[in-house]
């Protein structure tokens, strides 16, 4: 991969040791990522997507998950693997370096304190001044995220704000320090659509403003196909493709992908037959199946000759030029069940 | 077919709320305020608006959960708008409700045996065959298995909660389900499942559904007609294919181009309306046209009369003063 990748992850394991066994949240996860680039992280719930990102974040409890792999940033300064690096040094770099936005404002901003203090708080935390100048910093960033009347508003309080207006909020608190990176973890899922389009339009320019790479983690396919430039997509903790968005949308290759796209309907086309489906359900992360996770849900496992897809895991590998997939049917099967 | 099942005339439902204790001063929060609509036999009529619209109030006021403020409930030929609660409950075991959290609309104590065969005891219905045979057919016909009959909510994943959702509101073989926001906590590959289960329960029991939704791809695909609310008021109705193609109300055409499309080409060259601001507050909504402040069409006239919804093609109803398109 390039020399110009900002951020590099290599065969990321996160696991939590529970009662019933070890959860395997994520295994064997390699990206990398671009300044200024949107890397969409596509999955259901329990594929791993959140998990992963919280590593990234250095987010986890060392002491009670099980993490293996890299997690590189290229930094000005020079690189610096971060799951080696003490919790000091990873808390500096969190909310300077990198940010995050969650899916839930309400819960993610504390309700005693006004909007004005908690980006204060968080750009006193990375620079030298005092409160008032934490207070103006908040105003210039409650003002860049579309927030009318900041002078006023910096002193109120979460509550008083809408859930699209809250979102705003959170993105001023996570870009007040100038991030190189920022996870949004379904930042737009509890919002109305029509906030929604307000909100993906501000991170846009928030990213060519700030030359920021985003990771962006959802479950909806038609914000993916607006906002990303690649895609990620995971299945019970792996990657199972990896593309830029218009391959993914137009030559998929992995079977899960294949069937998520046939089976969401869309407000462009009126359609009256039944919808496409993935039959059964995810697996469970405990104890996970031998061989492909997907194979139980595949429709096209029986391609392939020996049983291979229930009894050998396949290895992440090139489809085509930058795209890659996990799957055991060969290029021209792909393509002749696509 | 062009039976109706249910018909709700100028339907409000106002909620007063007072500013405090001592206070003298009430707000009063219009969450549904007029509206009129129909729902035919073996029809899905979608209702579709952004949070606070009124739309899961309108589900909520038909099944008397709330006690409508005025107008008319008129289900399957009977008026049913003043009943009392007993008077209710024979007209409940044919008009059922399926919830958008699996998790929490299933008693966690029960087993999901006995979460369906209430609906048969609280009815005093002895089903054909007894009431384990019945259960175990529903639950073999959401695509569940039989078996697991003994089994709590808890070791079931969502969707087929979900089911379980669904095999209780059709135990009593309703002739309305009103569902609110029935798929919308399931994951995508699950969700079509969900969504293909209730197209066969129609087609195969002859069921009217008024879905409850935000997310317009789904009400695309399962509604016949569809219905969208904004701030209490209806403001357009008409055929699923005439809405999506070729929207009327600018309301409408905002919404529906705020839907990502999943297609980057398609999705990255389209003409998108982002409206300015949110929702107003429905206690304090805009005079005239509630959709007026956030309009890009709106002039003055707008701001001070309220259009009505009237009929400008067959089955297509708007409330605009200048509608969109033709």
């Amino acid at each position: 991969m390039s020399a110009h990748n900002y951020l590099e992850v290599k065969k990321l394991n996160v696991s939590f040791p529970t009662e019933d066994g070890l959860v395997a949240a994520t295994s064997d996860l390699t990206f990398s990522l671009a300044r200024g680039e949107t890397l969409a992280i596509v999955g259901e719930s329990g594929s791993g997507k959140s998990v992963s990102s919280l590593a990234i974040m250095g987010l986890h409890n060392r002491a009670r998950t099980n993490i293996s792999g890299e997690v590189i940033l290229n930094l000005p300064t020079g690189s610096l693997e971060l799951l080696s690096s003490s919790e000091d040094t990873v808390r500096d770099l969190r909310g300077k370096e990198m940010a995050m936005i969650f899916q839930d404002p309400m819960s993610s901003l504390h309700p005693y304190f006004s909007v004005g203090a908690q980006i204060a708080e968080a750009w006193l935390l990375h620079n030298k001044g005092n409160k008032s100048d934490g207070l103006k910093r908040a105003i210039e960033m409650l003002e860049l995220v579309g927030i009318p009347l900041p002078v006023e508003r910096v002193h109120d309080f979460p509550h008083q704000f809408s859930g699209g207006m809250r979102q705003r909020v959170m993105i001023a608190m996570a870009l007040v320090n100038n991030p190189s990176l920022l996870i949004a973890d379904e930042p737009t899922t509890a919002l109305d659509v029509t906030v929604q389009a307000q909100i993906l339009k501000l991170l846009r320019d928030m990213q060519k403003e700030f030359n920021m790479a985003i990771i962006l983690i959802t479950h909806d396919l038609g914000v993916v196909a607006e906002f990303a430039d690649r895609v990620n997509v995971m299945y019970a903790g792996k990657n199972v493709e990896e593309a830029p968005v218009r391959d993914l949308y137009y030559k998929p290759a992995h079977p899960y992908t294949l069937g998520l796209l046939r089976s969401i309907p869309r407000v462009d086309q009126i359609d009256t037959h039944r919808l496409q489906t993935i039959p059964g359900q995810p697996p469970s992360l405990i104890n996970l199946p031998m061989g492909c996770a997907f194979a139980p849900r595949c429709p096209y496992k029986e391609l392939v000759p020996n049983n291979l897809c229930t009894t050998k895991n396949p290895e992440l590998s090139n489809f085509a030029d930058n795209h890659l997939t996990r799957c055991h049917l060969t290029h021209d099967q792909i393509e002749s069940v696509r | 077919m062009n039976q109706p099942v249910l018909e709700l005339k100028n339907l409000k439902k106002h909620f007063i709320s007072s500013n405090g204790v001592f206070s003298r001063n009430k707000t009063t929060v219009k969450a549904v305020d007029g509206i009129d609509m129909t729902v035919n036999s073996g029809e899905t009529v979608g209702l579709v608006g952004e949070s606070g619209c009124g739309k899961t109030t309108v589900g909520r006021t038909v099944l008397k959960l709330y006690e409508p403020t005025s107008g008319s409930i008129i289900f399957d030929g009977e008026e049913i708008t003043n009943f009392s609660p007993r008077q209710m409950k024979p007209v409940r075991s044919k008009l059922q409700m399926i919830f958008q959290d699996p998790y929490s609309s299933l008693n966690p104590r029960h087993t999901i045996g006995s979460i369906i065969a209430s609906s048969y005891e609280i009815h005093g219905i002895h089903p054909e065959g007894g009431v384990k045979k019945a259960v175990q057919n529903l639950l073999d016909r959401v695509g569940l298995n039989p078996e697991h009959i003994n089994r709590f909510p808890h070791e079931f994943s969502g969707g087929q909660r979900q089911r379980i959702g669904i095999a209780r509101a059709l135990a009593l073989r309703p002739k309305l389900i009103i569902a609110d926001e029935p798929v919308s906590a399931l994951d995508v590959s699950i969700q079509a499942q969900v969504v293909n289960l209730l197209d066969d329960l129609q087609k195969e029991m002859g069921l009217s559904y008024l879905f409850i939704a935000h997310d317009l791809s789904v009400v695309q695909h399962i509604s016949d007609r569809v219905i969208v609310m904004y701030l209490g008021k209806i403001m357009e109705e008409a055929k699923t294919s005439q809405l999506f193609l070729n929207p009327r109300h600018p309301y409408t055409k905002a919404l529906l181009s705020a839907v990502p499309i999943p297609d980057p080409e398609i999705e990255r060259n389209r003409e998108r309306i982002v409206l300015s601001g949110d929702l107003p507050s429905p206690a304090n909504p805009p005079s005239g046209c509630v959709f007026s402040t956030r309009c890009w069409k709106a002039t003055e006239k707008c701001h001070q009369i309220a259009p009505p919804l009237v009929e400008i093609s067959i089955g297509s109803k708007v409330a605009c003063h200048f509608p969109e398109g033709n």
